[in-house]
């Protein structure tokens, strides 16, 4: 019986909350949730209309019946809501769930159904108050699921509509106390002004101490993350892990397709193809192909704790013009979820210690049709894919079908943390290549003494296969020049030969190329790898938007005991043992203005000194208020207060204590300290200690003065 | 200061926030969470930002003030403190919405007798988010000390002090109002005719009428023993003011013992205020009845009540 009374207690219902100004900016945040969800594809067009439409008459109905009991809507709501939870649980339970990234639908359509339930019965200020947090785990869930910048409207609604909610919250709970009315107040229409310019003044600073905040906090994601999602956009037939590639037109490889020496991309080949379309990820990738600079779409997004080369495929096979695969076929990957890919280099011993046992993980959200090739950093141990996969003997993975836009998928991979310590150590141990797993990736045409001769004169000093690299990584970043537009190939004559000796003009895949040549030519391990660099990351989504232009080759050389270590003489491949940790907000300033129009500069010195002023008043504020709480702790103790405890500490001292009811003058006088001050000054002193404590105003410095020498002459003592 | 419901539910979602970002990469949970920290900051620097025009009111109060007894007390607030609530802890008022600066009035109650020179001010401000509350209480010092006697109990007079109190030619404290004839006077135009002295005014050839003097009950002296229980010792002020009270009202003379700081007190009080300002500084400490004392003794203590005969009693 006692538990149910607490339950009822509990339970009860509050005080009918009569403002409506602050139920219809709950509403607002309430609707700004819901739609946030939903617009990240959660719930039916049922659903939709139920809460576009639903909840506002809702909390209308809410508002009107708010001082009754509502005994039998409670039970219907309760029923309603069990009925949502058995939906849920029997959606999670009927598919296999890989990972968390898996229920979060499921759930945001559930806390849809419970914020819509809800809001038939928000009588009382707490009731809303409950709705106004609901309405936050909405945004924080639409925050999860966005990966656009259009999530910046929701929290331009919500969250003003939060901040003006709990501000008609705070001043619901002073609703009945009495006013202290003294005379001449503001007129309404004033204080409401001056409401207003408050309200804007503090989503002002708010965001600017947000902005500030999210320079400190880390990056989202991490190495902890449980979330792998991965989703197919339909529409992709099994290709059984041959190559596709609609974004090249006529040149899909699967369509057999291909682009030869002197023809130019999207013109005599590859008509048809999109303007990403990137030709590298083909069978083959003919260095003579001219017009091939895929432009500026975006073509895919990353999630990614750090940024990385996300690799698609790698050449092997170099006949002094043109790169081609020489493992076409892949192998089928089981169908588990995750499905765990190969070992790196199918054959190739790996070495322990040298992998991470952090996990990197990277969520891929197709934008365009492209290839299907399963990009990811080096080196993939298991995806996620919707559909089957297929393994290289290169250790790269393919999809069993198309991949169009829409498409999501998650790659882990087990990041070697590799130092230039580590490199420079493994090729200068002496251990002892094996060429025979390597003769692919050590194989060259008939080449010019020359290009040879180069490569053995600049790396002469080098006492390390990394020196070596280091030193034709420098002398190509010295020698030539990057260029969108390299003079024509010519036809016969070795690509890189006369990249490195005739044009020194070129892209990325004559220079990629170049290296690669150079190092098999001194009997490093060598092969040229395609996919994209890192891409533009995004500071609000925490997502790398990657770009047509993206696309990008560079080499890969082996290493004993390490593995294959990317390296590019016109980027930067990051190692990851050198990796740097980023915050949340980096890069945030230059992001939003490379996307604003040109600003006078005025504006932007005004907009920057308005902001930096907001900051300074929140900071020095906090200053002020602590260094003044700090004083008035020192202060609350008066002179007189502080003259007693001295004369107490000398009097007990001296052996006489002072006594409960005894007054200061009464304890002065009983001290007999005559030797040490004369009857008047003692009783001067308590006077001045009585006059401080009890008169109407502190006494003066001189007094104060002479009533310090003669409590200093007694604490001094006989 | 401390949060406030709605303070902790931002606090936590915000956490959790943070941890759903760290675990699914989510960027713009991240942006949430440092939103959501700045209006933590925001909601907890405001208020005390608000609440610091406590420090400049002042307050000023009539001298005596009996406990219990609800009194104006006049607030001067310099500040406003917006959206802040304000009361007086010592003595005690309701809460208050102070919205704009001004001096007004609030009403307050003591609730014991004493002796106050200083008055304490709570103020508390969530404002304007609600999400921490901020608290400060701040001790004002007045400019006169406040008497606060104690609320005078419902007292009947012992029955040995009623029946004791039938002195011959005097009055009664059950019957008081009795007349006796101090003296004779010529008559003035507007006299009334029952004081006319017929027997005088055939002798004086002349009409006399009669001077009366209300007829002289005997002292008492309340004598006031606050040594014990601070419960009983209040109860016992309060039975001291209500017999002090009471014979006043009847007209006789009241003499109030107690024991000060300063010592013991013996001497006479003229009226409610006198009585009220005598108990409220009354301690507890050794009182005794002087040698000698007239009329009747009630000594008023802990352990109870006692009346006891004067000299001329």
């Amino acid at each position: 019986m006692k538990v149910l009374q607490r339950l009822r207690q509990v339970n009860g219902p509050g005080v009918p909350e009569e403002s409506i100004a602050f139920r219809a900016w709950v509403l607002v945040a309430v609707l700004a949730g819901e739609v946030a969800v939903l617009r990240e594809g959660a719930g039916t067009s049922a659903l939709w209309f139920a809460c576009i439409v639903g909840t506002p008459l809702a909390f209308v109905f809410s508002h009107r019946t708010r001082g009754r009991e509502h005994l039998l809507l409670k039970v219907g709501l309760a029923a309603a809501l069990i009925v949502a939870l058995a939906r849920f649980t029997r959606t999670v339970t009927g598919t296999e769930v890989a990972s968390v990234a898996d229920v979060q639908v499921p759930l945001a359509e559930l806390f849809l159904w419970i914020q819509l339930l809800h809001s038939l019965d928000v009588p009382a200020r707490r009731d809303l108050m409950f709705s106004l947090a609901s309405s936050f785990s909405l945004v924080i869930v639409s925050g999860i699921l966005s990966v656009d910048t259009s999530f910046a409207l929701v929290l331009v609604v919500w969250g003003p509509a939060a901040l003006a909610a709990l501000v008609c919250s705070e001043r619901s709970t002073a609703t009945g106390l009495a006013r202290f009315e003294p005379a001449g107040t503001l007129g309404g229409v004033e204080a409401r002004g001056r409401a207003f310019v408050a309200m804007a003044l503090g989503v002002v600073g708010i965001t600017a101490v947000g902005g500030s905040l999210l320079a400190v906090l880390p990056a989202a994601g991490g190495a902890r993350t449980i979330a792998f999602p991965f989703r197919s956009a339909g529409g992709g037939g099994d290709i059984l892990g041959s190559l596709s590639n609609p974004s090249l037109g006529d040149a899909d490889p699967l369509s057999g397709g291909e682009a030869r020496r002197g023809t130019r991309f999207r013109e005599d080949v590859g008509r048809g193809a999109a303007s990403y379309g990137y030709y590298g990820f083909s069978r083959s990738m003919d260095l003579g192909v001219r017009g091939v600079r895929p432009d500026d779409t975006l073509v895919m997004r990353v999630r990614a704790p750090a940024a990385d080369f996300w690799r698609g495929q790698t050449f092997d096979a170099w006949d002094g013009q043109r790169w081609t695969l020489s493992d076409e076929q892949g192998t089928r990957l089981s169908r588990e979820i995750p499905t765990q890919v190969p070992g790196e280099e199918l054959g190739v011993p790996e070495v322990a210690g040298v992998m991470s046992a952090q996990n990197f993980v990277q969520t891929f959200y197709v934008e365009r049709p492209g290839p299907n090739v399963i990009f990811g950093a080096s080196r993939m141990d298991h995806v996620y894919l919707a559909s089957s996969a297929y393994a290289l003997s290169d250790g790269t993975v393919r999809a069993g079908a198309r991949l169009p836009g829409g498409t999501v998928y998650t790659v882990v991979s087990r990041r070697p943390q590799v130092t230039e310590q580590m490199l420079r150590d493994a090729s200068a141990s002496g251990q002892h290549l094996d060429p025979a797993p390597f003769s692919r990736y050590l194989q060259l045409p008939v080449i010019p003494d020359r290009v040879s001769e180069l490569a053995r004169s600049v790396t002469a000093t080098a006492p390390t296969a990394y020196d070596k690299v280091r030193a034709l990584e420098a002398w190509i970043a010295a020698n030539t020049r990057y260029s969108l537009d390299p003079p024509a190939a010519e036809q016969d004559r070795d690509a890189v030969d006369q990249f490195l000796f005739e044009d020194r003009v070129g892209f990325c895949e004559q220079i990629g190329s170049s290296l690669v040549v150079l190092l098999r030519s001194l009997g490093i391990p060598a092969r040229l790898v395609v996919g994209f660099t890192p891409g533009e990351r995004n500071p609000f989504t925490g997502l790398y938007e990657v770009r047509g232009k993206d696309a990008h080759a560079w080499a890969e050389a082996y290493f004993p005991g390490v593995g294959w270590q990317g390296f590019d003489p016109t980027a930067n491949v990051p190692l990851a043992g050198e990796a740097s940790s980023l915050s949340a907000g980096s890069g945030a300033w230059s992001y939003v203005s490379r996307r604003l129009p040109p600003l006078p500069r005025e504006l932007v010195v005004a907009a920057g000194s308005v902001g930096a002023a907001v900051v300074s008043w929140w900071g020095g504020s906090l200053a002020i208020g602590v260094l003044s709480a700090r004083r008035a702790r020192r202060r609350a103790r008066s002179w007189a207060d502080r003259s007693l405890v001295r004369l107490e500490r000398a009097g007990a001292r001296a052996g006489r204590g002072r006594r409960p009811c005894e007054t200061a003058r009464a304890y002065a006088l009983a001290l007999e300290v005559h030797d040490l001050a004369s009857t008047a000054d003692v009783r001067a002193l308590a006077d001045a200690i009585d006059k401080d404590a009890f008169g109407p105003a502190p006494i003066d410095d001189g007094e104060r003065a002479r009533a310090e020498a003669v409590l200093t002459l007694i604490e001094a003592g006989p | 200061m401390f949060p406030t419901q709605a303070g902790w539910t931002l606090a936590a979602m915000t956490g959790a926030a943070f941890g759903a970002s760290r675990t699914t990469g989510a960027g713009w949970a991240m942006v949430v969470v440092a939103l959501a920290g700045a209006t933590l900051l925001h909601g907890f620097i405001a208020p005390a930002l608000h609440i610091r025009g406590a420090r400049a009111v002042a307050c000023s109060l009539s001298p005596s003030w009996v406990a219990g007894h609800p009194q104006h007390v006049e607030l001067s607030m310099p500040r406003a403190l917006r959206g802040a609530r304000v009361r007086l802890l010592v003595p005690e008022t309701s809460w208050v919405r102070v919205e704009v600066a001004g001096r007004g009035r609030v009403v307050a109650r003591f609730a014991g007798r004493g002796v106050f020179d200083r008055v304490v001010l709570e103020a508390h401000c969530a404002a304007p988010l609600g999400l921490v509350r901020w608290r400060a209480t701040r001790t004002i010092a007045l400019e006169h000390a406040v008497d606060v006697g104690p609320r005078p109990a419902e007292v009947a007079p012992p029955e040995a002090l009623l029946s004791d109190l039938h002195a011959p030619g005097g009055g009664s404290w059950a019957r008081p109002g009795g007349d006796i004839v101090s003296s004779l006077r010529e008559y003035v135009p507007g006299d009334p005719a029952r004081l006319v002295h017929w027997p005088a005014s055939a002798r004086h050839e002349g009409l006399m009428v009669k001077q009366l003097e209300q007829p002289r009950l005997p002292t008492l002296t309340i004598v006031t023993d606050l040594r014990g229980a601070a419960d009983a010792a209040e109860a016992a002020a309060e039975r001291a003011a209500g017999y002090a009270l009471v014979a006043l009202n009847a007209g006789a003379p009241v003499r109030l013992v107690t024991s000060q700081r300063s010592g013991m007190v013996d001497g006479a009080v003229s009226g409610p205020v006198d009585v009220a300002r005598r108990l409220a500084r009354a301690t507890a400490g050794p009182v005794s009845r002087r040698a000698g004392t007239e009329g009747f003794v009630l000594l008023v203590s802990c352990a109870g009540d006692t009346l006891e005969r004067g000299v001329s009693a």
